[in-house]
């Protein structure tokens, strides 16, 4: 290594970073008091909602804290174009979601430095509103004309616990899907199950032709808790969060026979080796590479898997863990999933509430709109004209459960979206561990003591 | 006899090499995912050579962020922040390694704190004082933390090489007139120059490659460091792992550049008992 | 001499500003943690003043002693393998007549400069199950060691020890390499004149004039054990269940999944206790001595 040269790059890379850190350092720390320039300081007076809102040639910067990872670029981009079409001289500083359990938005919150509009769920509002962090929404909502917008069944989804609205909501209804491999299981000879006999049945066939019968990704626990509902909501469709809040214990006949199920198949070896420290890449490959038969996401992977597989994707209309027989009878419709809390919030001490909030509101709006043109999702939280729309391929499978999703039952909800947190993170740690092989009844004990942990009523 | 000496010293060698050569290999294999699809990384080819290069990763990982300006910020903070660590610590090393004093032994065992800060709970308490001494969302966010948690470790490797030498230096010095300064500034310290290279080094490693702090304190993309930029690749479904693997190659190699032009000073021994003599 | 030496003034300019920057960026949120801990707070509202319950909870709960064994668990492996190791590898270097000597220890230090992502991400490919290096190494060895190398409760905390190990030896070993070529070569000329072995020199008189580095070094690998976060969130987070858990990560958890902040700093202050008690204990044990000029010892 020629010291050299080394120490001559070095150098200049010293020297020009200091001569542009020092030109520079200086200029960002200004934009980020958040002062608006001296036009919208004349514009925006507050209370005028209206006058702010007609000039719409405001000059504004907006901190912007969303999802900005690869398969989100394009939709965030199209949304601030949507924007930038009714604002043309706002302009977006983005920073990329951290994805950290809400570490960095509270921090901020302490400094006093939120973004001005973020991407947020239940778990972030839940600390965010407690400091009033947050802008209440509800008159906002509809000055913007967004609640008119909501479709009927997503009307409530903007409110939170404590009446407040925080949120324009952008996250459609999603169901999680037991997805299979048509051509994995014609392959072999194994009939697609229908209930929880045959499901068990097909198990064992496949694995004795070496396929796994379900690729997993367990690291993440709401895949798990997907798992456990599927089983569950075939009693009490309150799955999970009848635990959560209480109202249900394991040692109920319903959830005992559920988990005794649910037991059996993963101890005889339903999930890969290895699935607790899986994470999506691995199992989708699993299941997209033909070595395993089924597979559990969200519908939102549709688009994705059907890339890979074309015709062979299928997925179950109703969970087949139905005893058999009582297929129909126990809650066929019952689905894990449904409206998440999320959606982009304002920060309570933004400049000119009024403005922000039309911006958001079209933010949300085009990301709903960027998502079908983008990722073919179909609208379900704001009614949207599609026709109008440019022309998207949207995967036949997708539409039939498009339609499907309209007779789903969500009452139950995601291990993340749970209210209480003190019931969810050690449920599913508990999960996990129930994965890596444990006695059902000590299964039973251990959720029943958090129940009641959690104040559960017998 | 010679001869069976020399054979231990070849299985020596070999079993040397081949330990380097099994440390080395996460360079190659991050070099080959960098050019990799997300498929080949997680199933089809993890350890191999990339069957198809995927060179638009690295097209992506430029595209992601703003990687000049992160890598220019990186560069001006660690430099600072370097700065910052060698004033404070070689001091105060010096002090507690060779200078009489009641407290010194509170003194290190306080300093030592450092090595063990549990950033998770300190990050808000920090961040709310960064912002009463008015640095919220500036260099000095970052700089501040990154020299006060970075003084432990090269206090302890200073004091270790200052307690080294010989006392006769000192004792020398004085007798010769000169002021306890004159003898710190112009013996004791040319003596630890591999220490010094050691603990900058090691400075270096700690800062370069910190992500928690730019992703949690500073909000201007203006400001951010390399380490911060790595969210961009992250979605909330999924990840491209690949165009990440090319950022992450692209924050190393300064790292690494670094390193091998240092190596050969911290190698580079100096037989204390020469400068005695001498 | 020892007047100038104990000059207080000097002392004063050297040491003040060193303290002073700590005690104030450093300290000063590490002492509002120790407050907080006393509170049952969330992190951003004004919390209840609690007292010590935050501390009663603690050996109640499964999981803080989960993490607490499992620190115990991975410093005890750091300092075998970084600790021991590294400085097994280092004397071995020390002989003159190994090759490739510049080569060997470029490439040992390479893990060490990579981000943990990366490293985690290797090893994440290594230990996976199904198409794992490991598991198929083992495979073509006819041994049965194959296993579930992550999601084994017992086994997965040994495994995430030993990828940290596995980076950061390369540390020990170029701090203990550098300490033991700066010994002066008379010594190790004189005991060869004496008929020493290699092995004699090594451990009569090259590893007790390393005793300052190796006292660094285990310092840094208890308190790394314990300390450990970076290599849980990365490959296992935490799991299975809360197999791996350190109290670092039970921190984390406490704070931002729980929102029980107060709580979380309250392990957190367990957890810097833990770390000043082993310094303490290991200052004891490897405390500084002085040599004279003959290289006899003698107790400081």
């Amino acid at each position: 290594m020629n010291k050299k040269a080394v120490g001559l790059i070095l150098a200049g890379a010293v020297l020009s970073a200091a001569l542009t850190g020092c030109v520079t350092s200086k200029i960002p720390a200004q934009n980020n008091q958040g002062q608006p320039d001296g036009e919208t300081v004349a514009a925006a007076s507050g209370t005028e909602g209206d006058s702010a809102q007609a000039d719409t040639n405001v000059k504004r910067t907006l901190k912007l804290y969303a999802h900005y990872g690869d398969s989100e670029r394009e939709i965030l981009d199209y949304a601030m174009a949507k924007v930038q079409e009714k604002y043309p001289n706002v302009t977006f500083e983005v920073e990329a979601h951290a994805q950290d359990d809400g570490q960095t938005l509270k921090t901020r919150a302490a400094t006093g430095d939120m973004p001005d509009i973020a991407h947020v769920n239940a778990g972030d509002v839940e600390a965010l509103s407690a400091s009033a962090s947050l802008m209440d929404l509800t008159d906002l909502l509809v000055e913007t004309g967004y609640a008119d917008k909501l479709a009927e069944s997503a009307k409530d989804t903007p409110y939170y616990d404590d009446g407040k609205a925080y949120i324009f909501p952008d996250a459609g209804a999603q169901a999680i899907l037991l997805y299979y491999n048509k051509k994995v299981f014609a392959d072999n000879n194994i009939e697609i199950p229908t209930n929880y006999e045959e499901l068990a049945e097909a198990a064992k066939q496949l694995k004795a032709k070496g396929v796994i019968p379900c690729a997993l990704f367990a690291k993440e626990g709401f895949t798990i808790g997907a798992f456990f509902d599927m089983f569950a909501m075939k009693y009490n469709p309150g799955g999970i969060k009848a635990l959560s809040e209480g109202e249900a214990h394991a040692s109920e006949e319903g959830y005992t026979k559920a988990i005794e199920k649910m037991m059996a198949l993963v101890n005889d070896g339903f999930f890969q080796a290895g699935c607790t420290s899986a994470d999506y890449e691995t199992a989708q490959n699993l299941f997209t590479s033909g070595q395993a038969a089924m597979f559990i996401n969200g519908d939102w992977d549709i688009a994705s898997l059907t890339q890979k597989l074309g015709g062979d994707l299928g997925y179950f209309t109703s969970y087949p863990m139905a005893d058999a027989g009582m297929e129909q009878e126990q809650n066929y419709y019952a689905f894990s999933g449904g409206y998440t809390y999320e959606g982009y919030a304002i920060s309570s001490d933004t400049e000119d509430p009024a403005l922000v909030a039309d911006v958001t509101a079209i933010l949300a709006e085009a990301s709903v709109v960027g998502n079908y043109l983008y990722t073919a999702k179909i609208p379900t939280v704001i009614n949207v004209d599609t026709s109008a729309l440019a022309d998207v391929e949207i995967p036949p499978l997708a539409l039939v459960e498009g339609e499907e999703l309209k007779n789903m039952v969500f009452e139950t909800a995601w291990t993340h979206t749970l209210k209480n947190v003190e019931f969810s993170t050690p449920f599913v740690e508990l999960l996990q561990e129930m994965l890596t092989g444990m006695e059902t009844q000590e299964a039973i004990d251990a959720i029943d003591e958090l129940v009641d942990s959690v104040g559960g009523k017998r | 006899m010679k001869r069976k000496k020399r054979k231990t010293a070849y299985v020596q060698t070999a079993a040397l090499v081949f330990f380097a050569c099994l440390s080395l290999y996460p360079l190659f294999y991050l070099a080959g995912y960098s050019l990799k699809t997300n498929d080949e990384i997680f199933y089809t080819n993890p350890f191999g050579l990339p069957l198809s290069p995927q060179w638009g990763n690295y097209a992506d990982a430029l595209n992601a962020f703003d990687v000049l300006t992160y890598f220019k910020n990186s560069v001006f903070t660690t430099i600072i922040s370097l700065s910052g660590v060698l004033v404070l610590v070689l001091p105060f090393s010096y002090a507690v390694a060779r200078m009489r004093w009641k407290w010194k032994g509170l003194a290190a065992m306080f300093v030592s704190i450092g090595l063990f800060i549990p950033l998770q709970v300190s990050l808000i308490p920090l961040s709310v004082l960064i912002k009463d001494l008015g640095l919220a969302n500036t260099y000095g966010a970052l700089i501040l933390p990154y020299i006060a948690f970075n003084l432990a470790f090269p206090f302890m490797i200073l004091s270790v090489a200052f307690r080294a030498l010989p006392t006769e230096l000192e004792e020398a010095a004085f007798m010769d007139g000169a002021s306890v300064y004159r003898t710190f500034f112009l013996i004791m310290l040319p003596l630890v120059k591999p220490a010094v290279v050691s603990a900058v080094l090691f400075a270096t490693l700690g800062i370069w490659n910190e992500f928690i702090l730019p992703t949690v304190m500073i909000s201007s993309n203006g400001l951010k460091t390399l380490p911060a930029g790595l969210a961009s690749f992250v979605g909330q479904h999924s990840t491209n792992w690949g165009a990440m693997g090319a950022a992450m190659m692209l924050a190393s190699l300064p790292t690494i550049i670094l390193y091998l032009a240092c190596s050969d000073k911290i190698e580079n021994s100096l037989t204390i008992g020469g400068a005695v003599k001498g | 001499m020892n007047k100038m030496l104990a000059d207080k003034k000097t002392i004063f300019i050297f040491t003040m500003p060193c303290i002073a920057f700590f005690s104030l960026i450093a300290f000063y949120p590490v002492l509002q943690t120790a407050v907080k801990s006393l509170y049952d707070w969330d992190g951003l509202t004004a919390g209840t003043f609690v007292g010590f319950q935050n501390y009663g909870r603690l050996p109640q709960d499964r999981v803080f002693i989960r993490s607490f064994r499992n620190g115990l668990v991975v410093a005890a492996v750091l300092v075998v393998l970084e600790v021991v190791f590294g400085t097994f590898l280092a004397l071995v270097m020390m002989d003159k007549r190994i090759r490739c000597r510049k080569f060997i220890r470029s490439s040992l230090f390479i893990p060490v400069v990579l981000s943990v992502t990366v490293v985690c991400q290797l090893w994440s490919s290594i230990l996976n199950p199904e198409i794992g290096l490991l598991n198929r190494v083992f495979e073509m060895l006819g041994l049965s060691l194959r296993q579930d190398w992550l999601s084994d409760k017992d086994c997965a905390i040994l495994v995430i020890a030993f990828v940290n190990a596995w980076q950061y030896m390369g540390y020990q070993f170029v701090i203990v390499y550098s300490s033991a070529n700066a010994i002066s070569t008379d010594y190790l000329e004189a005991a060869a004149i004496d008929g020493a072995k290699r092995w004699q020199v090594n451990f009569c008189i090259v590893l007790p004039m390393l005793r300052d580095t190796i006292r660094t070094c285990l310092i840094f690998a208890v308190t790394g054990g314990f300390n450990i976060y970076a290599q849980m969130q990365l490959l296992t987070r935490g799991g299975p269940g809360t197999a791996t858990y350190s109290m670092t990560y039970m921190t984390f958890r406490s704070a931002f999944k729980l929102r029980q902040y107060g709580y979380g700093c309250a392990s957190a202050v367990v957890l810097i206790l833990q770390c000043l008690l082993a310094i303490t204990l290991i200052n004891f044990l490897l405390g500084e001595r002085k040599e004279d000029k003959t290289g006899e010892k003698k107790k400081a």
